[in-house]
Formats: structure tokens, sequence, C-alpha cells
């Protein structure tokens, strides 16, 4: 994956992307799969809390789902143009 | 009669509860899985010769997930499969629930789909077309608003027409082939599902599999792994885009201004908005809770001291009638007059939950409760102790990890509840007057302080780290029936639970003070016997000590005590039978009257008042400790187990062993920092 790749977290108010992958860590994403975070899902971030934390996350156009900033930054995505 | 089992399964929040108790009524039974404090909601239902039993399984994403909930339901599918499965979807995010219905449809048992909150999707500008996804799936579907009552009766109808489905997921050739290989190996109907988890290496110790597939299994995963690499990832995505592609043909959507949710958005969920709106709301609700529930607590009150004026009027004298009073009607009165308290915040806090606020709420305050290591919603529990510490332990079932749960339970007790309020100003009033309010609040202050190092410790021990996720629902108007019933039903659970856990409590404490050894209460004895302990943080009265016995009970009765202690018994009086009807309705009619009159208080401006202290009691007091020792008395007090209902709290919610651990910490925390204050106090003031 190159170096410029980015996360959930990178992503501005409003742009949307593509989950392009996640990254292995335990059993942790295995839950963020289980909520439908999960290669190539659409994200769109709406808005954040006091101090970036934590992120406001609408998944396929439907699910509002909000996730810290540290588990945001293990998934990968693509913006979408 | 035929027996027909039903079983209820779907993703959290769809709406299974409400659709089980709107087909039988009233007749829901409700009990917890064994061993855990999963709440187990099922109903018999008699209907033209059968008998359908309803059974609710803890909503899931995925029946192999992490929670202690998904683990119960898939339990219950593997050892007592159902008749028939009902698949219960919520209609506004169908994809997403398809994930689990793709994986039921590998499970062998017949099923239909109920696609509820249909109208809720439409209000979303989400249209499902059923018969499209009946097409689809292959089994019978029925569309519902389970809280309006709308489609339950054709959900019979689709029972009887319940076939086992088509599995829906096609792995690709090579795996298909692999999971035919094992399947055939296994001898259960989830045989198909079984396999897939094997491949996946998610094998649970209750499979019903031997091991004489294992070698193929074991063959299969090397070689499929070679070609797919993480077979967990690769499956699980076979099904998520089988959700996807059923439900691309099955939903349509149009765009809606959705304006009312984000409007709402803007203001509770704005980073310096929200959360100031989010304190303001909490407040306003537990002063609802709290100022409708204790006229009522009043109430309770003057019928035990009814009863015991009657018990008096009787006749009946001496050690017989202080056991009735002070040990079975106190034990019970204490027990019945957590009630109301625990019924309006139970009604708080379903109105949160359901209503969609605790999720913002959660999102909100997260940032503050991070840096303790907790996820936001331990908000809730923790402000709510200030109030009363019971209904707080309860209130950490919001949050869905065990470990967040036993986290926020140790760190509760320490936030000072509304029954030690008048221990503290009392003493703070006698010792340091003219400042008691800055006293005591630092003393707040350090038990906040203390629960969020009770917090940070926990964290180091557990060292567990689950991501922070939740869902933000729509907002939703809960309907009240099914707030008055959960707060009733949970608020029964607790007398049932708790009472006689505190009852016995009570009971012993009464023992105490009227055993007698060679002449003298066990009551003094074991006081006095404390003394050589307490010493080190300046106590030496042993009636100081001993009026911390009952204190354990609840924190308000030490002033009592320690007035009973210095000045002698009070004198109960014997009340004539219509005498004591007569004071029961006056009080009756003065809680309805204090009811309605709290509404306005509510939102009322809190004031903090100094109540004027007995001064005979003032005076006993400061003659048997200095400042210092009260600080560290005061201290104390503020730390140690706050009161028997609390430990029998955390007993129903996380079993004997944390009940226990709790006490003990307690103890230790109360005593260490009252020594440390203790010196240092001594050392400023000489």
């Amino acid at each position: 994956m190159s170096r410029d790749t980015l996360t959930l977290d990178d992503l501005g108010g409003g742009e949307d992307a593509v989950i392009l992958d996640i990254e292995r860590d335990g059993r942790k994403y295995r839950k963020l799969i289980y909520m439908g975070l999960y290669p190539g899902a659409t994200v769109r971030v709406v808005r954040r809390g006091m101090a970036g934390n934590p992120l406001e996350v609408i998944l396929d156009d439907s699910l509002r789902i909000a996730i810290r900033r540290k588990d945001a930054q293990m998934v990968k995505v693509v913006k979408r143009q | 009669m035929k027996i027909v089992r039903v079983a209820f399964v779907g993703n959290p929040n769809t709406g299974k509860s409400t659709l089980i108790s709107a087909l039988s009524g009233r007749r829901i039974r409700v009990a917890n899985w064994p061993g855990t404090t999963v709440e187990r909601i099922s109903a018999d239902l008699k209907l033209e010769g059968e008998v359908y039993q309803l059974l609710d399984l803890p909503g899931v994403y995925d029946l192999l997930d992490d929670s202690p909930d998904a683990e119960i339901t898939l339990r219950e599918l593997l050892e007592n499969p159902p008749d028939v499965m009902v698949n219960v979807v919520d209609a506004a995010h169908l994809e997403r629930n398809l994930h689990l219905t793709v994986e039921l449809t590998e499970m062998g048992i017949p099923m239909i789909l109920v696609l509820n909150m249909v109208d809720e999707a439409r209000r979303m500008g989400i249209e499902v077309d059923s018969e499209a996804l009946e097409k689809e799936l292959g089994i019978p579907i029925v569309e519902t608003v389970a809280v309006k009552g709308e489609g339950l009766e054709r959900i019979l109808w689709a029972i009887h027409r319940a076939r086992i489905p088509v599995p829906m997921v096609h792995y690709g050739d090579d795996v298909e082939i692999a999971l035919r290989e094992i399947a055939s190996k296994i001898d259960h109907p989830a045989r198909r599902w079984l396999a897939v988890a094997l491949l996946m290496r998610q094998e649970r110790e209750f499979f019903p599999v031997d091991g004489s597939m294992k070698e193929a299994v074991s063959r299969w995963r090397e070689e499929l792994e070679s070609r797919y690499g993480d077979l967990f990832l690769y499956l699980e995505g076979r099904r998520i885009n089988t959700a996807r592609r059923i439900a691309s043909r099955a939903v349509s959507r149009r765009e809606t201004g959705n304006s009312i949710q984000e409007k709402l958005d803007a203001v509770l969920m704005n980073p310096i908005a929200g959360p100031i709106a989010m304190v303001l709301f909490l407040i306003l609700a537990f002063r609802f809770a709290f100022f409708l529930s204790s006229p009522w607590v009043d109430f309770i009150n003057t019928v035990s001291e009814v009863l015991g004026g009657w018990i008096l009027a009787a006749g009946i004298r001496g050690i017989v009638a202080s056991f009735l009073i002070d040990g079975v009607i106190s034990g019970v009165g204490t027990v019945v007059s957590f009630a109301p308290v625990l019924f309006l915040f139970y009604m708080v806090l379903g109105f949160m939950e359901l209503s969609g606020i605790m999720a913002r709420m959660a999102f909100v305050l997260d940032t503050f409760m991070a840096v303790a290591g907790l996820p936001g919603r331990a908000f809730v529990p923790l402000i709510m102790g200030f109030g009363c510490n019971v209904p707080a332990i309860y209130a950490t079932r919001t949050m869905e990890n065990f470990h967040d749960r036993l986290k926020v339970a140790l760190m509760v007790p320490f936030m000072s509840c509304s029954a030690r309020l008048p221990v503290l100003v009392l003493f703070a009033s006698v010792f340091f007057p003219g400042k008691p309010v800055p006293v005591v609040l630092s003393l707040y202050l350090l038990g906040i302080l203390v629960a969020f190092f009770t917090g940070v410790i926990m964290g180091r021990l557990m060292g567990e780290d689950t991501p922070s996720l939740f869902e933000l629902p729509p907002y939703r108007l809960p309907g009240p029936g099914k707030l008055l019933m959960d707060a009733w039903r949970n608020t029964l659970e607790f007398v049932r639970g708790a009472g006689t856990v505190i009852l016995f409590s009570v009971i012993l404490v009464w023992l105490m003070m009227h055993l007698r050894i060679s002449g003298e209460d066990l009551y003094r004895i074991v006081s006095r016997s404390m003394i050589p302990i307490f010493r080190f943080i300046g106590i030496e009265d042993w009636r100081l000590i001993g009026a911390l016995i009952p204190g354990f009970v609840s924190k308000e009765v030490i002033i009592g005590a320690l007035a009973v202690g210095f000045s002698g018994m009070e004198h109960l009086s014997s009340i004539g039978f219509s005498e004591g009807i007569g004071i029961m309705l006056n009080a009756f009619f003065h809680a309805i009257k204090d009811t309605v009159g709290a509404l306005g208080a509510v939102f009322g401006i809190p004031s903090f008042r100094v109540p004027p202290v007995e001064t005979s009691l003032g005076s006993h007091l400061s003659r048997v400790m200095d400042p210092s020792a009260a600080l560290a008395y005061m201290v104390f007090v503020l730390l140690y187990t706050p009161c028997v209902a609390t430990v029998a709290a955390i007993k129903q919610e996380f079993g004997r062993k944390w009940a226990l651990i709790s006490i003990v910490y307690q103890m230790s925390v109360a005593f260490i920092l009252a020594m440390l204050v203790y010196k240092i106090a001594i050392l400023i003031h000489g």
C-alpha cells in the first residue's frame, strides 16, 4: 500500500470515500467489519466531536455510526471523485 | 396440543421484543439467561389449538461476534434449534441487517423475515420492495410496524409457511467443494454454517462437531488460505457482497430533507453547544426523577412509622417490638423506599436510550470520558451517582462491554450521593463554621478524583482495548407504555434480587445493637474493639465508630445513630388504628400534592441550604473530636461502602465476587485517605 494512503480519520467533513482495507489487529478488526466497515463500503464523515473525537460517519448512505479516531485510523480509504 | 417453538433473531434495536409483547399482550415473561444479566424475554401464545412459544434471542450483528449476547444467541440456535426462526430486520438499514440474514440461511432452520419499522424507512425516503426480496430469499416476508401493531396478524400466517431457506451465499467453486466435504462429516442441521465457521478459524468449544473432520478442515484451510489469504475476510466478504446484491435489488431510495434529525443533531452534537445541552438535560431529567420520587419515599417512611405505632398499640413491648419495628419493618421499608427512586430513574434512562439521546450524549461527551479510558456512555451512571448510587449501578447496563460496566460500577460508589450530603454538612458546619460549603465541595471533588483513579487503575489491570463504536439511531419518541412496563419490571427485579440482601443486613445490624454479651451490647463491644484502628484517623470515641455500622445500611442514618449514641434513645409512641389510617391518608395526599408541585420545582434554581444543626449534638461532637479528626471522619464517610443496597446492586449485576472486592476496596481506600488527610491536617494545624 502506498505511503499516501488515507485513513477514515483523514477525511474532512462531507467528503465521500470508499473503504479499501481494514488494518488487521486481533479481534478489533472483526468488530469493525461486523458493524459494516468493510472494503467497498462508502463512508462520509459528517462531523466530529470535541478535539476532533469521535467521528460521526454515514456508512453506505444509511447507517450513522460514531467511531473514535484511534479506530478510524485502522480504516484505509480512497476518496471518491 | 401442538407446540411450535419460535425464536426471534435480528440485529440490536430492530424491535424484536416489541414484536413479541405486541403479539402476546401482557403475558410476556422476563428472566435472565442463565449465568448472565442478559434479559431473556419469552411468551406463550395459544391459538387455534396450537401453542406458540415465542423467544427473543439477544440482538447480534453476526453470530460469531465476541459479545456475550452473540454467544447466547448462537448457542441457543445450535443446541436448541427452534421450529421456526423469525428474522426481524430494520427496513431502514436493510443492507446491514441482511448480513445476518444471509448468515442465518446457512443454519438449516425454517425461517421467515419480518421487515420492521417500514414507516420509519419511508420517512427516510427508503422503500423496500418486499416481493422482490421474497423472490431473492425464497422465504415468507411480512411488513410490520411493531410499535403501532401493524402487520402482526400476518406473522403467524407466515410462520406456518416458513421453510428452510436455500443458503444465499455462494463462496466460489473451490470453497464450495471444501464446504461440502467438511459439512458431510457434520451431523447437525447447521452443518454448512459450521463448516464456514471452521474455515474462518472461528471454532467455539460448544460446536456440535467432533475431531474426525479436523484433518479435512486443516487441509482445506491451508489450500484456500494460500489462494485467498485471510479466509475470515474473504468469506465474510462473500457474505457482505451477497447482502449488498440482494439489498440493491429490493431497496429504492429518494432524497428527503430529513430535516428534523439534521437540525437536532446540529445543536445536540455541536462540540460546544452539545455538551452544555446534554448536561442541562441530564440535570433536569435527574431532578425530575428525584423530585417526583422523594414525596413517595416520605410516604413510605410514614407508613413504616404508623405500622410501628400499631405494633406498640397492640401491646407488644420490649425486644419483640424492637425486632419488628427496627428490624423487620425498617428493613422492608428500606427496600421499598428505593422502589419509587429506581422506577423514575429507569423511566428517565429508558427514555434516553430509546429516543436516541443517549447515543448523542455518548458522542459529545466521549472526549471527557476517554481521559479515564471510558466510553462516552459512562457519563450517565457517574452523574447519576451524585443522586443515588443504586440506580447508577444499574445504569451501567447502558454500556455493552462487560469490563467497561464493571469499571464504572466500581467508580460510582465514590460519587457522593444525596444521602451522604447531610452527614457531610453536619460535620462541616460544626467544625468549620463559616466555610461549610467549600469544605463539602472539596470532599465531592475528592470523591470524583478517587473515582477517576479507580477507573485508570482498573483500565491498566484489564488492559483491554475494544473499539469504541456505536450506532447513532434516528430520533424516536418512545411509547409511554413500553417505558412504564420496562421500569416496573426492572424495579420489581431489584426488590426481588436485592431485597433479601438489604433486609438481611438491616436485621444483622439490629442484632448487633440488641444482642448482649455479659451485660453489654455487641454493638458497643465491636465499636470499642475498633478504637485502636480508628485512632490512626484521630477517632477515639466508640459512638463515632458505632454510627458507621448502621451507616453501612444507609448513610443518612449516621446522624440519627450519633444522636441516639450521645443523647439516648428516642421514644416511639403507639398509634391507634384509626389515627394511623388518618396519618397515612394524610401522608398519601401530601405525596400527591408534592409530586404535582415538584413538576414546577424541577426547573427551579437549586439551593444549597445548610440545615440547622441540633445544638446538643453539635456540642457533643466538638467535645469528642477536633477539626482534623472531623475532616478525616468526613473523608471516611464519603468513601467507605455507600450502602448495602449499592452492594446488593453490584452483586446482582456482577456477582458475589465483585461485590466483596468492591467492599474491601472501598474500605481500604476510605481508611488510607482518611489517615492521610488526618496526618496532613495535623501537620498544618499543629
